[in-house]
């Protein structure tokens, strides 16, 4: 958000970002100024070279947790089968053991109980009672 | 293998009996629970299967199935039964696919297929089929809808001998289907 400040008879129009955790960018009349922002010490001015730094540093950190998320990727429960969902026995947030009844799935009048195969936490529910699935569909996100 | 044959005079669906077991731990291949008569014999969803005592009511735990589709265990259960219907009693059976044996407007059985999935792992199977042997009436409601070996034949059947037979058929199609 930008201010304006009058300091004098001059008028500045200031805004200041949070760029990161540790930077922060303030610009008076569309010139950029960049300073450090580390806990209990006031802002520092720095050195193009500094800010170089920070930034570089940060995007190599981006990178490197995008690529943790990609080589991990989210426990999922894909269904067995195709047919219609006929009821879900837990809720997001539930934490399940392995064996228990998360949900069933009638497909061609067979009725299939699908049980958990992880022990974990339930991130997300994917499906309602009623809806009719695929086989590979995604049931469940696990954390 | 053998058959292991747990009979009991009543329960409340030899489908939640044998899965009982399951849940002790005593469940094992081709572990059958067969019941004189049911309290609340499972049909689909959550509808009952009309269970007197006179007819053959019976639930068996399957091997782990090497079969890509699951649904044709109860095609070949269907499949077994009404071979027996018309070769041991003349009779001319339907079978309403995928789970339901007809005489001309009437059914005669009816088979519930259960899979239990760890993920995506097939786990085991629990076949529970209910056949109207020699079940004397129907009540009113089913009188029109529902017919029996007897009420077909005017002839009493034995269960156990059908029992036996159903099953040997079932190991018998599912090795060949399987091989």
């Amino acid at each position: 958000m930008k201010r304006r400040i009058k300091l004098g008879n001059q008028i500045y129009e200031i805004e200041i970002l949070k760029i990161q955790d540790n930077l922060l960018k303030v610009v008076v009349n569309d010139k950029e100024f960049y300073f450090s922002l580390k806990e209990n010490e006031d802002p520092q001015s720095l050195s193009k070279e500094e800010i170089e730094k920070i930034i570089s540093f940060s995007k190599e950190n981006i990178l490197k947790e995008k690529k943790k998320a990609s080589d991990i990727p989210d426990k999922v429960l894909k269904s067995p089968l195709s047919g219609q969902v006929s009821g879900v026995f837990v809720k997001e947030g539930d934490c399940v053991k392995i064996n228990q009844k998360l949900l069933t799935i009638i497909s061609m009048k067979m009725e299939n109980e699908i049980l958990s195969e992880i022990e974990g936490k339930i991130k997300e529910i994917k499906v309602k009672k009623g809806q009719i699935v695929s086989k590979d569909d995604i049931l469940i996100l696990f954390e | 293998m053998s058959f292991t044959i747990l009979k009991y005079k009543e329960v409340s669906s030899t489908q939640k009996k044998i899965k009982e077991m399951i849940d002790k731990n005593k469940g094992k291949d081709w572990l059958v629970c067969w019941s004189e008569s049911q309290k609340e014999g499972k049909g689909k969803g959550k509808r009952f299967w009309f269970s007197p005592k006179g007819g053959l009511y019976f639930s068996v735990l399957l091997p782990k199935s090497c079969l890509d589709d699951v649904q044709t265990l109860t095609f070949l259960a269907a499949f077994v039964i009404a071979r027996i219907l018309k070769e041991d009693f003349s009779l001319e059976p339907l079978i309403k696919l995928p789970n339901d044996i007809y005489i001309g407007p009437k059914k005669i059985c009816g088979i519930l297929t259960e899979n239990f999935f760890k993920g995506k792992e097939l786990l085991f199977s629990i076949v529970g089929i209910g056949l109207n042997t020699n079940t004397k009436e129907f009540s009113p409601d089913l009188k029109e809808r529902a017919t029996s070996v007897f009420l077909e034949t005017k002839k009493r059947v034995s269960n156990k001998k059908i029992l036996e037979k159903i099953l040997k058929g079932l190991k018998n199609q599912l090795e060949i289907i399987s091989s």
